[in-house]
């Protein structure tokens, strides 16, 4: 008898050692020589001095760093517009890049930030900011009505690629037409991606906040390096064949009525500026590549056709993409990794089944929350498809479209306002001579 | 100069005329639609607030990928130790490899790569352990170690004077515990601060 209750005891000890886990295993020491055990510190209200800068910059400073981007945005638009000075602008470009670049880290910058807007838009739970919404809603506030200043004086990933431009060479005119419609692919992936939760590609592969830091993935500083080689010959690359809020800054500034006058008089069609302009930007007056009214017009016909007829089908083929592009998902690749291993009978084979499965969650919630996803990313890309169709027709019929136009004009959606245009032009150099003797 | 910008306004008008109402009726929708998105999306959200990123303890695995995810070497995310949790034993899992061959502070015999957790003798049989934060690198192994068969006083966290503030967290996208997420500015920290089965410290 007494055998068996020591057995119950021993069992009943055993059985209470996962209670005992859960508690904690090694109980806190009674210290007899008056030792304190010290605080853990970090926390704003038991924060030393020392252990205050380890508290992140406070929303005041982020504040500030939205100030300052409304007084570059002013600053350049005062050199761009009033000054009409190059030198203006390249002064506010650098000083943009020392502060957003090297001070600030490179984010949040307002190219990342269409990811935050769309997830913030598509997903209630997503956490945004007053600060980034500005970053975001600011450079485009400013496009409205005086073109793309953001991107000649203030993007760092503009200027960057602005002062390596050393031997500026042409890219054909269709080429050029053609490699354009990459960025709106960029950001149409990069709004779905951040809208269903696959990730933040436009950061995730930002060519030079790498520079900015000082330290980054290898592949990242590589292809950060090789654009800039790129952008040696070809005058801004990433701005003109990949970015994405470009597009936005396009759309925008296509209803700004302040666009960059190239001559402050009398055009005497010398083509310089069409010469320098490094994003071909500059359009020839309009009877100089006229065709005939007969010709235009059907093109333009044919594309009204042939319109809902592309929105249809690139609708359909997005809808089927959705299925490859929910694979990108981190759930769904779990997912199918934990499904694979279920049905062997497998132990955990990856870190991420190994937490998922020690995490507790039934499978079940999982492929509930995996197949909303892809129906998510299904709908998304759908639309998209839908969505780029309409942009890409849109854009053909801009090129179709007749222009009524005398001088050389800068094309709003095009000019970065880099000022370089000013710089070249006879007329201006002249006036500038005057104005000095005047003086 | 003011001759110049004269001209300049006069032939921007000249340029605009033809197509201003169209112009300004479509600016008036952009903003309008702006003011509108920007509304609804404010409106509708609890949280609008400034945002850091922040490892969950409770969700850790102690992968390693910290240690080499980071934009930055040595990572931002380094080890916290809450002491109010610490059991402070001499035989510590988080301190020594799993069968060391003494009981003191050799090489051999230490989990952490650096060498940056130490410990000092306080009273027989307990030790303190400290960081060195400066040597930490946010491997996790001696979180693994304490977690495994200690008291779990040890733990990552992402520390926010290093910490770049990237706008996607490459460690979030690595971590395959997804433990990573966005907290408030005014509470950037996710501490263990609580002591299992005693008040919070």
């Amino acid at each position: 008898m007494s055998i068996l209750r020591k057995m119950l005891t021993f069992i009943l000890f055993f059985a209470a050692i996962p209670l005992l886990v859960a508690q904690s295993r090694f109980p806190k020491p009674d210290f007899t020589n008056g030792y304190k055990v010290p605080q853990v510190g970090l926390l704003p209200s038991a924060a030393t001095q020392a252990e205050r800068s380890m508290l992140p910059i406070t929303p005041y400073l982020q504040y500030a760093v939205l100030g300052i981007l409304l007084l570059f945005l002013i600053f350049s638009c005062y050199f761009l517009y009033r000054k009409r000075s190059r030198r203006g602008v390249l002064v506010t470009a650098l000083s943009a890049v020392v502060f957003f670049g090297f001070v600030v880290g490179g984010c949040i910058c307002p190219v990342g930030s269409i990811q935050n807007v769309a997830a913030a838009i598509f997903n209630q739970k997503f956490p945004i900011s007053p600060v980034v919404l500005g970053i975001f809603l600011l450079p485009l506030f400013f496009a409205l009505f005086t073109g793309r200043v953001f991107c000649g004086s203030v993007c760092p990933l503009g200027t960057i690629q602005e002062i390596v431009n050393f031997y500026p060479v042409k890219v054909p005119p269709l080429l050029d037409r053609i490699l354009r419609v990459i960025p709106l692919f960029y950001l149409g992936a990069g709004v779905l991606f951040a809208a269903t939760g696959i990730g933040f590609i436009i950061c995730r592969f930002d060519p030079f906040v790498g520079f900015y830091r000082m330290s980054g993935p290898f592949f990242i500083l590589t292809a950060g390096g090789g654009l800039l080689l790129l952008g040696v010959f070809v005058a801004r690359p990433y701005c003109r064949y990949l970015c994405p809020y470009g597009i936005l800054l396009g759309w925008f500034s296509k209803l700004s009525s302040r666009r960059v006058s190239i001559t402050p008089d009398e055009c005497i069609r010398c083509r310089l500026c069409e010469d320098v302009c490094p994003v071909d930007a500059i359009m020839p007056p309009s009877h100089e590549d006229r065709e005939p009214m007969r010709k235009s017009l059907r093109r333009i016909i044919l594309l009204l056709i042939l319109l809902p007829l592309t929105a249809a089908a690139s609708g359909v083929t997005g809808y089927f993409l959705g299925n490859p592009i929910s694979l990108l998902h981190p759930r769904v690749e779990l997912y199918r990794q934990v499904c694979a291993e279920l049905a062997v009978g497998e132990r955990p084979q990856t870190d991420e089944s190994l937490a998922f499965r020690s995490s507790g969650t039934p499978v079940a919630e999982l492929q509930k929350e995996v197949s909303s996803v892809v129906s998510n990313i299904r709908l998304g890309s759908c639309i998209l498809g839908i969505f780029m169709a309409l942009a890409i027709m849109a854009r053909l019929f801009d090129f179709s479209k007749r222009r009524e136009q005398k001088d050389f004009q800068v094309e709003n959606s095009l000019c970065v306002c880099c000022g370089r245009c000013y710089n070249v032009c006879p007329r201006e150099k002249r006036n500038r001579i005057i104005l000095k003797e005047g003086e | 100069m003011n001759e110049e910008i004269k001209h300049d306004s006069g032939s921007e008008k000249q340029q605009s005329t033809s197509g201003l109402s169209r112009r300004k009726f479509l600016k008036i929708c952009g903003i309008s639609a702006i003011a509108l998105a920007g509304s609804a999306m404010v409106s509708k959200r609890k949280e609008f607030t400034e945002t850091v990123w922040q490892l969950d303890p409770e969700k850790c695995i102690q992968c390693g990928r910290c240690a080499t995810a980071c934009v930055l070497t040595p990572s931002a995310v380094k080890c916290v130790h809450c002491y109010a949790r610490c059991g402070y034993c001499d035989l510590c899992s988080g301190y020594f490899v799993q069968k060391p061959v003494a009981l003191d502070t050799g090489a051999e015999n230490q989990l952490c790569p650096t060498g940056a957790l130490k410990r000092t003798f306080i009273e027989d049989p307990y030790f303190e352990y400290t960081i060195d934060e400066k040597l930490c690198i946010g491997c996790g192994r001696c979180v693994k170690g304490c977690g495994d068969f200690g008291n779990g006083s040890l733990f990552l966290q992402i520390r926010h004077n290093r910490c770049k503030h990237c706008n996607e967290c490459a460690i979030a996208v690595a971590c395959p515990a997804n433990a990573f997420k966005r907290v408030p500015v005014t509470n950037p920290y996710l501490m263990r601060t609580d002591v299992p089965g005693g008040k919070k410290a």
